[in-house]
């Protein structure tokens, strides 16, 4: 693929999911944490426009769905009747953007039979709704995580390069062990330090915090040597010799130098946020089941039948895939000057 | 010499480090409620009493730094104390889980490592062509591709094509059957579980080897080597290749704690009983002398890996050897 053209692609990826993360609830056919156990592995609903006589329908339909074989969890259709898809129908109620109280949802059915438009796991939830639930959940963590990221990496790093002295070598040898130690064993570490069943909000900080705090040094030290370069030059020196304070030193003279590093190591960052929600919540000590990421979801694809004979749970595995192709591109365009920030750690 | 002291102090600092995890190990399982017993007490039902005699035979009683202190003398004598839930000495649960480990990590960081240089000049030299186009984007997919994902792709591919076994470290059909035998086994089982920790490492590689030479394509020794006649392939082995030295070996130091964790990933997905499995099993069972070992061995590790590429650095690069005397 031309590498102009990847660019816009990966925006309007990007676009699209976050579109789905704020409309998730409106999206979503099923309320995506209530359990069906008659429908479990349930196939993607097939949605019909041709009925059992051939005659054509104006509103697509869906058949009513039978098990007939529990063991090897096979379900046939019963054309008996047609359940016509309703559009704008009234589900099960939520808050648009968290504000707007709402039971309008886009297309599905609100009574039985549900609609599953990528069916159902193992305990009969919308694979739909989860994923779309988890969009939401990992848009979060990345988006939080960035901005802890920017944080902390400025902070440390301004700290470092303005005080110099023993604090600098306290921190910048502090950051060296971060940066020598396995990555996941740290953040495995810290996590298990917490009770493990904690509310969703909680949760979503520790998370995000661990991996920010396992994450920090590449940043923290870039800023630190640019800090140092520029405490040389003519303009500081300048307007240190005008009698400015050093707090407005930093933030006249320094700040404005430093953005364009911060802003691109953020977003060179995002992946190991969204990878490493992912990996600890598929350990088991990130999400629970019931706040719906896409780690969380992973986690089902441990039992191999799931992988074998119900390929639609695999869903999860392509988004994250997606969404880290997506700002890879991005990170690899804007970073290509700091290829190191670019390796595995995670 | 001064190299050597140099590269020995970067160890030391290391050696003090995993000293110190350990430390906050002790000392925070001593702060967290709950230890290794209290799960007992509340499923087997075992009485109150023997349960405090169990943890004073342990000297989880005692307070962190005492604790501590018995951890490090053992330490000396290469003990390090006894697992709780494995019932077996610490020392040779984690030898045993990091040779184990090792069979995932070494080849992969050799094959990662070789290729990655190899494919990252490539990709400068043929990257007006369709070759290089191809290995622009394959890489830009492989670096998206962590292993958490690949390792459940790889399972999805065994159980379709049924080529690969599905995990474990080598069958059970053949327990004896000679030497050549056995390793085929291994290699059989090893190769999902390498390719998916491989490739990760070789797309950084690549990344970092193709900026190296990137930066140096335009350097008048290259177009003095090429006038001077030399064949291709040497041109690509001592000419292309060199500038990305430093920087691959620099940070194959940071790699290997990637590949370590990568490779705990790994394990749990393919039920490889490795460094990895064992530090996730004694995290969630509270099992505290197998985790501070687990610590110690993964240090160990670690610190190895450092020494041998500041030591490849020292050794290919002559220019870090100046540096060195100059005491940077």
């Amino acid at each position: 693929m031309k590498k102009n053209r990847r660019i816009p692609i990966a925006a309007s990826f990007a676009g699209l999911l976050v579109f789905a993360a704020l409309f998730a609830d409106f999206l979503s056919p099923n309320p995506p944490a209530s359990q069906n156990l008659d429908q479990f592995f349930h196939p993607p609903s097939r949605v019909h426009i041709f009925d059992r006589r051939g005659g054509v329908k104006l509103r697509p339909f869906i058949y009513k769905t039978e098990l007939t074989d529990p063991l090897n969890v096979t379900y046939r259709e019963d054309t008996e009747a047609a359940y016509p898809l309703e559009f704008f129908f009234r589900g099960y109620p939520y808050r648009l953007l968290g504000l707007i109280p709402l039971d309008r949802h886009l297309v599905g059915r609100s009574g039985q039979p549900h609609y599953y438009p990528l069916g159902t796991d193992e305990l009969g939830r919308d694979v739909t709704a989860r994923v779309l639930a988890g969009t939401r959940t990992s848009l979060l963590v990345v988006v939080l995580g960035m901005a802890i990221y920017a944080a902390l990496g400025l902070t440390i790093g301004a700290s470092a390069g303005l005080f110099g002295g023993w604090m600098d070598a306290l921190l910048m040898r502090f950051s060296e062990f971060v940066l020598a130690l396995p990555a996941l064993y740290l953040a495995l570490a810290l996590r298990a330090l917490m009770p493990l069943r904690i509310p969703f909000w909680q949760t979503l900080l520790l998370t995000v915090g661990i991996i920010a705090s396992v994450a920090w040094p590449p940043m923290a030290r870039g800023i630190r040597g640019l800090i140092l370069q520029l405490k040389n030059s003519m303009h500081i020196e300048a307007a240190r010799s005008l009698g400015s304070t050093p707090m407005q030193i930093f933030r006249r003279h320094m700040l404005p130098a430093l953005l364009p590093y911060a802003l691109t190591q953020t977003a060179v960052a995002a992946p190991v946020f969204l990878l490493g929600e992912a990996v600890l919540s598929f350990l088991n000590v990130g999400f629970r089941d019931t706040g719906e990421s896409w780690g969380s979801m992973l986690r089902s694809l441990k039992d191999i039948r799931v992988i074998t004979d119900f390929w639609w749970n695999l869903l999860p595995l392509f988004m994250v895939f997606l969404c880290l192709l997506c700002l890879n591109v991005f990170s690899s365009r804007l970073g290509r000057r700091e290829p190191d920030s670019q390796i595995m750690r995670i | 010499m001064r190299t050597i002291v140099l590269i020995l102090k970067h160890a030391l600092r290391l050696i003090l480090l995993a000293l110190v995890v350990a430390f906050v190990t002790f000392w925070l399982s001593s702060i967290i409620p709950g230890d290794f017993f209290s799960t007992h007490l509340m499923e087997s039902g075992m009485r109150a009493e023997t349960v405090e005699q169990l943890r004073d035979r342990y000297g989880l009683n005692q307070p962190a730094y005492i604790q501590y202190s018995r951890w490090l003398f053992n330490l000396l004598r290469l003990d390090l104390g006894y697992s709780l839930f494995y019932q077996r000495p610490v020392t040779s649960i984690v030898a045993d889980a990091l040779a184990k480990t090792l069979w995932i990590g070494i080849p992969a960081l050799v094959l990662g490592f070789c290729g990655g240089t190899i494919l990252g000049a490539l990709h400068k030299i043929s990257e007006q062509r369709l070759w290089g186009r191809c290995l622009d984007f394959l890489s830009t997919v492989a670096l998206s591709l962590p292993s958490l994902l690949l390792g459940l792709v790889a399972l999805l591919f065994a159980v379709h094509t049924n080529w690969f076994p599905l995990g474990g470290m080598s069958s059970i059909d053949n327990p004896n059957a000679g030497f050549l035998p056995w390793l085929a086994d291994r290699i059989h089982h090893l190769f999902l579980p390498v390719t998916c920790l491989t490739l990760p490492i070789l797309a950084s590689v690549e990344r970092i080897q193709y900026a190296a030479t990137h930066g140096h394509a335009k350097d008048p020794y290259l177009r003095f080597a090429q006038s001077r006649g030399l064949g291709r392939l040497r041109f690509f082995t001592h000419y292309v290749l060199r500038p990305g030295l430093n920087p691959v070996l620099s940070i194959s130091g940071p790699m290997i704690g990637g590949v370590l964790s990568g490779s705990l990933v790994l394990e749990v997905i393919f039920a490889w009983p490795g460094l990895g499995q064992i530090t996730y099993d004694a995290l969630f069972n509270n099992d505290l002398f197998l985790l501070a070992g687990c610590i110690v061995g993964s240090s160990v590790l670690l610190i190895v890996g450092n020494l041998l590429a500041d030591l490849a650095l020292v050794w290919l690069d002559p220019r870090t050897r100046s540096l060195v005397r100059k005491g940077l």
